[in-house]
């Protein structure tokens, strides 16, 4: 359940923009994460709903969009997106192998808001 | 209205476990986050090798557990220090928690080791960051040589992979090649460690590694 923590990440996230902007609703979150991520759109959205009473986010819909697979030719150096772990050989040099670049980083990418 | 951010979710975590690197730095403090699956053999790695560290002098424990303080019984009869964190529904230790629990253990010892056992998982403690030196994956032979390109993030994080229970090579299909193979492809530089915590076998080079690690600090 780590989803719990992101969504607190998130909503704090929300508060701070809430309380330098003033908006009275979340209409929208869109989350961004990295292709190695543990984590699902179905299970945050949950969370989020469950977890996120205040009326401002009633009815807010939540969007995860993940970034895709990137890796670095252990030959030439270049870096490039893949499909996932079968990737295996280098669109530039076509050396094999290149090295999967792990990004599990998570951020609010944007809100609509009213 | 749309408002643009890029505000990074996990913040207040890393913002903890900047903390917590800084404190050990200051400390000569080496910090390792041992992950791997419930039964994998973390505490019986760690038994094992508070014993080895000359009788656990210098090392301090902190233990990551959904519930009980078995493991702490555990690590305490083996000699080091130790601080049980449960973590209730939580599947992951935060930054937040291990800085309290450096703050008791080196309030009143200073050791210069410390382990940290992760929940039992080998996803969400990947995901968050404690402040350590280096994750250590622990992958046990009886778990099945397929589980490191099915869990990639942990395993390409890895500072160390030690592949426990070697003993029982011979009773599973576990093949050492295919799953260092499938380690390489993600991890090109981690040293691997295979041994064996009950009969002993294995565990010099690990110990040097711990050593090694420490003395740089």
């Amino acid at each position: 359940m780590h989803e719990l923590s992101i969504v607190q990440g998130i909503l704090g996230i929300i508060e701070k923009e809430r309380k330098a902007r003033g908006f009275t609703r979340v209409k929208s979150v869109e989350v961004q994460c990295g292709h190695y991520s543990c984590v699902s759109e179905e299970s945050l959205a949950f969370c989020l709903e469950a977890v996120a009473t205040d009326p401002h986010m009633k009815g807010a819909a939540l969007r995860l969009v993940r970034m895709p697979a990137m890796f670095v030719c252990r030959g030439c150096g270049v870096e490039f997106p893949g499909t996932g772990p079968e990737t295996r050989v280098c669109p530039s040099c076509g050396a094999a192998d290149p090295e999967p670049q792990m990004r599990s980083e998570l951020f609010v990418r944007s809100l609509e808001v009213d | 209205m749309k408002i643009t951010l890029m505000d990074r979710v996990l913040e207040a975590n890393e913002a903890w476990a900047e903390e917590n690197r800084i404190a050990l730095a200051a400390r000569g403090v080496v910090m390792f986050n041992l992950i791997g699956s419930p039964g994998a053999g973390k505490t019986t790695l760690l038994e094992k090798t508070i014993r080895l560290l000359s009788g656990g002098a210098g090392v301090a424990v902190i233990e990551g557990d959904v519930a009980t303080s078995r493991d702490a019984e555990r690590i305490g009869k083996a000699g080091a220090p130790v601080v049980q964190i449960n973590t209730g529904d939580g599947c992951h230790l935060g930054a937040n928690a291990v800085h309290a629990a450096l703050k008791e253990l080196c309030a009143a010892r200073a050791p210069k080791i410390v382990f940290v056992e992760n929940v039992g998982n080998l996803i969400c403690p990947a995901e968050f960051d404690l402040g350590e030196w280096g994750k250590i994956a622990v992958l046990s032979v009886t778990e099945g040589d397929d589980k490191v390109e099915k869990y990639p993030l942990l395993f390409s994080l890895a500072r160390a992979l030690v592949v426990t229970k070697i003993g029982l090579l011979p009773h599973t299909n576990f093949r050492m090649g295919e799953a260092e193979k499938e380690f390489r492809r993600v991890n090109r530089d981690a040293p691997i460690f295979a041994l064996d915590s009950l009969s002993g076998d294995g565990f010099g080079l690990w110990i040097e590694f711990v050593r090694r690690a420490a003395r740089k600090r």
